[in-house]
């Protein structure tokens, strides 16, 4: 007969006490979530993510979060078109899905034999039952295989430089199309055979998830690319929404809190900041006639601090200056590194970057919620909206970046805005309708008014000309409380 | 006095009289028969007799600011056109400023859904029909577009 003493019982019930005093403490550590279950979910998250991990490169990790399609355009192959940004599930499968398949071709021994296509075939994929994953920029060898993950094995050419992926898939036949960027783009398709493809479920799901922003693809919407008076661009979408009060709730957006993480009045703040770039060192400080806070080291490195929260820093590091020719990896190590000294709290992903003769600029922006964040300094909007750029050039490093700090807010708002009301901004925007419109991108972001301390919740941000002016303006994605 | 009186209703009358041209409502039902009086809307979409396997249609185009758009669809064994309702609203909008409007209307699937789309303005009206077929998702095109997997089927039917 099994028998437990009571010194036993004792014990266990004091283990029972330790690691709920360390649950609990635990909760109150993570201040930003609430209650066990938000506890347990970063707790799990991390051991879960620590996992998967494990035995990975750190540059892989990050090239896994950062390097990210844009977006993914889910197409039904009727008028429904959706767009996923990266925090949501959907976004993910279909992500992990594409990104096998493109593993297996590119590192596949057998012989790919890309057929080109016409431009026109690969902007006619999205009124086909498709999904398309855009990248900003072209992914060469170095990236792919950091983001393959391909230990090494060699790639096959035929994906190199890529920065666009279709899939269209009807029954069991996928076939993988390709846009390449470089000097020319080139358009090709792969027919892929024995390829496991695309979960029928992960289609099916998205295009009845009334979660999700149904959006109309305005070229098709209007018959042709437009008229005398409204033009669109080649892939402008817009929301729409059926006559459906329910349908509209069910699309939930966050009220953000965006701060400025640096105060340009708080001369402790400013001089820790310096003091943590500068690593300790000494340095002159100047006080410019615009506020600006500017401090230069004896290796004259220098920190500048605008008073609306931009902040650039410029240095050299001569241990990078001497691996510089060494390969990319080293300069994309250093990128992330520098992103990693700002400490933001921020999703960050790389929008863009070039390499002209061995300079390199790499674009980063934030996301809160998957949710692009822009930053309207003084009042104008941004030509570029990285929160993040970098430079590297000959071991001379210089970034900049907007010092801002976020919180979710427990408000959540419902969509109330389509192609109806976006479009009349447009016109009341320019106080006429005798005006030729050509829309270039809608996009959903959340702005951020750099330096201002404000609640904020998503608008559509649109790029258009007037009459051939570059003009941009924001539109409320939410207005009603619900 | 009284003659002020007389013609302070007199005013208030013809004031009501004219503005509510303007505000009057849709008709409630039409025949179908109906000749408009002025082109107020170009319709982009939906094209004439089009069809789709999507319960969800866009009706977009272009019109003077200010036109009512109002959605009618004729009922099985009807004669006439009735107003089209979503959760107990009629299906109808305001052309705004710019003179562009999209919108996207549930249909009835597995059915040809005969549409009358009635624009008025200023007392002018006009009449615009579309016929809309939402197909039916057959066996076919439901393994044609993935929807369904063979195996699926195969297995479903023996465990029947």
């Amino acid at each position: 007969m099994l028998t437990i003493s009571r010194g036993r019982i004792k014990t266990y019930f004091l283990i029972l006490l330790i690691i709920s005093s360390l649950i609990l403490s635990g909760s109150l550590w993570f201040e930003d979530y609430h209650g066990f279950s938000a506890f347990f979910a970063k707790f799990s998250n991390m051991t879960f993510s620590r996992l998967i991990n494990m035995g990975k490169d750190d540059l892989e990790i990050k090239c896994s979060k950062a390097i990210i399609p844009r977006q993914i355009i889910v197409n039904d192959g009727e008028e429904g078109h959706w767009i996923l940004y990266p925090s949501e599930d959907k976004y993910s499968k279909l992500w992990t899905t594409v990104k096998s398949m493109f593993k297996n071709i590119s590192t596949s021994q057998a012989r790919i034999r890309p057929i080109d296509i016409k431009k026109e075939e690969w902007d006619g994929l999205l009124v086909k039952r498709s999904i398309v994953l855009d990248f900003n920029y072209p992914l060469n060898q170095e990236i792919l295989s950091l983001l393959l993950e391909t230990n090494g094995v060699e790639l096959n050419q035929a994906v190199l430089d890529v920065e666009g992926i279709a899939v269209t898939k009807f029954g069991q036949e996928v076939v993988l199309y390709i846009k390449k960027g470089g000097e020319s783009s080139l358009y090709q398709k792969l027919e892929l055979t024995n390829q496991e493809g695309i979960d029928d479920k992960d289609f099916e799901e998205i295009f009845t998830d009334a979660s999700l922003i149904r959006y109309a693809f305005l070229p098709e919407a209007f018959g042709s690319k437009g008229n005398d008076y409204l033009a669109y661009g080649e892939r402008v979408f817009a929301p729409t929404f059926v006559f459906s009060d329910s349908r509209k709730k069910a699309v939930r957006f966050n009220e953000v809190e965006f701060k400025p993480e640096i105060s340009a009045n708080s001369e402790k703040e400013i001089n820790q900041l310096a003091h943590k770039f500068l690593n300790g060192g000494d340095y002159t400080y100047f006080i410019k006639s615009d506020g600006t806070h500017l401090f230069i080291d004896e290796r004259n490195n220098t920190l500048k601090v605008y008073s609306d929260g931009l902040v650039e820093f410029e240095y050299s590091d001569s241990e990078f200056a001497n691996t510089w020719d060494a390969d990319f990896k080293t300069v994309l190590r250093e990128v992330f590194n520098s992103v990693d000294k700002i400490g933001a709290n921020y999703e960050y992903f790389l929008t863009d970057f070039t390499n002209e003769s061995g300079r390199y600029t790499f674009k980063l922006n934030y996301a809160v919620d998957g949710i692009p964040v822009v930053f309207n300094r003084a009042g104008r909007l941004p030509e570029a909206d990285s929160a993040v750029e970098v430079i590297l050039e000959k071991g001379q490093i210089r970034h900049r970046w907007f010092a801002l700090g976020y919180e979710v807010l427990e408000t959540e708002y419902g969509l109330s805005s389509d192609h109806d009301s976006i479009i009349n901004a447009i016109f009341a925007n320019e106080h006429s309708t005798d005006i030729r419109l050509n829309i270039e991108d809608i996009r959903l972001v959340y702005q951020s008014f750099a330096g201002v301390p404000a609640s904020r919740l998503p608008v559509w941000l649109v790029h258009y000309k007037a009459n051939g002016e570059k003009k941009s303006i924001t539109v409320d994605a939410v207005k009603d409380r619900s | 006095m009284k003659s002020k009186l007389f013609l302070t209703v007199a005013a208030l009358m013809v004031l009501v009289i004219m503005f509510s041209g303007t505000a009057l409502a849709s008709p409630a039902s039409l025949s179908g028969d109906e000749e408009g009086t002025a082109a107020l809307v170009e319709l982009s979409k939906p094209e004439e007799n089009f069809s789709t396997f999507s319960d969800l249609c866009h009706f977009s185009g272009t019109a003077e600011p200010g036109v009512k758009v109002t959605v009618y669809i004729k009922k099985s064994n009807g004669y006439t056109y009735e107003k089209l309702m979503m959760n107990e609203k009629e299906v109808a909008w305001e052309v705004g400023r710019s003179g562009y409007f999209l919108k996207e209307v549930e249909l009835e699937r597995d059915k040809v859904n005969r549409v009358l789309i009635y624009a008025e303005k200023d007392g002018h009206f006009q009449v615009i029909k579309r016929q809309i077929t939402v197909k039916k998702l057959t066996l076919k095109e439901l393994l044609k577009n993935g929807i369904v997997k063979i195996e699926d089927l195969v297995s479903k039917i023996i465990k029947n």
